[in-house]
């Protein structure tokens, strides 16, 4: 079933990488050499302008997988 | 999504270009992160059509590494809020390593200022500022200005712990646009001369033939479009108007709306005519002496600026669908920043409204030499003048009708002929009774033995048609011989695509010039510069000799 969400996530990845992220790719930080510590940044900050959301602090330097980033985003959306 | 209010880094990460890009190359000298702000820095360079292959420096408070010989622009990016030092005791340690710096490097030199809103900050700025206006080819990029825009919103705290710098998305985003749109270009390019703006849909809501004057709407946006544009002409850049419509129309427009900003005065060119834009532009580019590829046309028919665009390679569009969105972008548009302005910019636009009046005399008056001292003409030189540095660095990189070597000389290169011995650059003012027309003329010369080198020749057009050539070359020549005994003056010349009337007065002064680039000679005569001064019907003022180096 389609997840708006982890669409969205995936889309932005795809941009910052410049590759598709196919649905099902288990994409993280440990599987993407180019994921380093200022990409990591990078996710997270594209990630909360397409989602309109804004991540906690502590929070930010675990959002290193797609379903991390997906599961954050439905929390904030959600608190 | 360029122009928009709200920036998105995913949107401008996925954006490809699809037509052909200038690569040049960009060095980072920095002591905080900039890959936030260079991934969509792409983006922006993209639309102005330019790549930029870049380089980081390791960070480095100590601003001690060398830029290297290998970039064409280098951008000082520094966190000023790192240095625990006083902020006077900063500004002097900043100019000596841009001092440094420039002596590293021939590329132009960006930095970044203080964003902060503090008096510390705005003092240092002022004194940044001024630093930069004495070094050649070294300019403040105005990032304090996007914090006062963004506000509480420039800062992200959470972002310090874990990329080492406190700059807000936002605020990388839109310091990512200026440099793209902005800044970058203003350093890479010649600028956009002229603005050509249509009228119906474009200035306002409405067909004037149709709606007639009353009836067409101008909106908050449409008001905030009309005053970018008079901050363009302000700034020195023409505002030409080309609109489908009967003069008559446009004639009660002006009158019967006293409430538009924009008055009829403040156009330098007005054309209202039922011809294809193409040839309205063409028409207005003729009367203020330019070329097409100078202007920037903004119209609300996407179909009209391909016709044009395609009739005109060069010439820059903007598709005016929004006013808002119009207004921002002229904001920002490629072309339109200027990093600093010259005394020539201000005196530029009323200059043109001076030259309507002379071609109207000269038309009335059928003794030429009648009409030249009616118009009291006046002359100044100066040789090695620093403050003229910007100016002269203008004149070699915009003219190109009356532009005998094409050098495209950089601010660097200019202070070569101010600061060494045997170089001179001489510089021409020009006014009349109708209006101060400002620098108009440069002549770069080297003493080579007995021989005199004119490397090039620089007049703007705008000091063109009146015959004024001869005595202002032969006299700048003559002071950049001073005292020395030279013979002969040699004249360097390089065919360009425009540069025929600057070919046409060296052939007549020397004979056949060689196609492509060579170089043509005359006898040094010093009394024949001495008859032509006495027939002149201008006055030549003796100015001085100023900025040459201890």
């Amino acid at each position: 079933m389609a997840d708006p969400v982890d669409d969205a996530v995936r889309q932005v990845l795809s941009a910052v990488f410049g590759r598709p992220v196919g649905k099902d790719e288990p994409l993280s930080a440990k599987t993407e050499p180019a994921w380093d510590s200022l990409r990591q940044v990078e996710v997270l900050l594209a990630v909360e302008g397409a989602l309109e959301v804004r991540f906690d602090e502590d929070e930010m330097p675990q959002l290193d997988s797609v379903d991390k980033l997906v599961r954050s985003v439905k929390r904030h959306r959600a608190a | 999504m360029i122009f928009g209010e709200r920036l998105r880094r995913a949107d401008l990460l996925a954006l490809k270009p699809s037509w052909p890009l200038r690569t040049f190359r960009l060095k980072v000298i920095r002591n905080q992160p900039f890959e936030f702000v260079g991934s969509v820095l792409q983006a922006f360079l993209a639309y102005a059509g330019w790549q930029a292959q870049t380089s980081y420096s390791d960070y480095d408070d100590s601003l001690s590494l060398p830029a290297g010989p290998d970039a064409d622009v280098v951008l000082v990016w520094l966190d000023f809020e790192r240095f625990q030092i006083p902020a006077d005791e900063l500004a002097g340690w900043i100019d000596g390593r841009l001092a440094s710096l420039r002596n590293s490097t021939a590329a132009p030199v960006l930095i970044s200022d203080w964003p902060a809103e503090s008096e510390v900050s705005t003092g240092f700025n002022t004194a940044l500022r001024r630093f930069a206006d004495r070094l050649p080819g070294i300019y403040v990029a105005d990032q304090a200005a996007i914090a006062r825009a963004l506000g509480d919103g420039y800062v992200d705290r959470r972002t310090a712990r874990v990329a080492g710098t406190s700059l807000s998305d936002a605020a990388c985003l839109e310091t990512a646009r200026q440099l793209g749109l902005g800044w970058l270009p203003a350093v890479l390019e010649p600028g956009i001369k002229a603005v050509a703006v249509d009228f119906d849909g474009t200035l306002y809501s409405g067909v004037l033939g149709e709606d007639g004057p009353g009836g067409l709407t101008v909106t908050p946006a449409h008001e905030q479009l009309h005053r970018q544009l008079l901050a363009l002409r302000d700034r020195g850049i023409f505002l030409t108007g080309v609109t489908r419509n009967e003069p008559t129309d446009l004639d009660r427009l002006f009158t019967e709306r006293p409430d538009l900003a924009l008055h009829r005065e403040h156009f330098s060119s007005l054309v209202a005519s039922w011809d294809a834009k193409a040839d309205s532009l063409l028409r207005v580019a003729q009367e203020l002496r330019l070329n097409p590829d100078a202007f920037l046309l903004i119209d609300d028919n996407a179909g009209e600026l391909a016709s044009a665009a395609a009739a005109w390679p060069g010439l820059r569009c903007l598709h005016a669908a929004d006013a808002a969105v119009t207004a921002r972008a002229l904001h920002c548009y490629p072309g339109l920043m200027r990093l600093t302005t010259t005394a020539a910019d201000q005196l530029r636009v009323n200059d043109l409204a001076a030259t309507a009046a002379r071609e109207k005399a000269q038309r009335q008056d059928a003794d030429p030499g009648a009409y030249l001292r009616s118009l009291q003409i006046e002359l100044t030189f100066a040789v090695d003048a620093r403050d003229h540095q910007e100016r002269l660095h203008e004149l070699s990189i915009k003219t190109n009708q009356f532009n005998t070597g094409l050098l495209r000389l950089s601010p660097m290169d200019v202070a070569r002929y101010i600061d060494e011995p045997d170089r001179h650059v001489v510089s021409i003012a020009l006014r009349d009774r109708l209006s101060d027309s400002g620098l108009i003329g440069a002549v770069f010369t080297r003493l080579e033995g007995q021989r005199l080198i004119v490397d090039e020749v620089d007049i703007s057009c705008r000091a063109l048609g009146r015959g004024l050539e001869p005595v202002m070359i032969m006299e700048a020549v003559r002071r950049g011989i001073a005292e020395n005994p030279v013979t002969a003056v040699t004249f360097a010349f390089q065919a360009g695509p425009r540069n025929a009337p600057a070919r046409a007065w060296l052939e007549e002064l020397a004979g056949p010039v060689p196609d492509g680039t060579g170089t043509v000679s005359v006898a040094w005569d010093a009394s024949a510069l001495q008859r032509l001064l006495a027939s002149t019907l201008v006055r030549v003022r003796d100015d001085r000799v100023v900025g040459r180096a201890a």
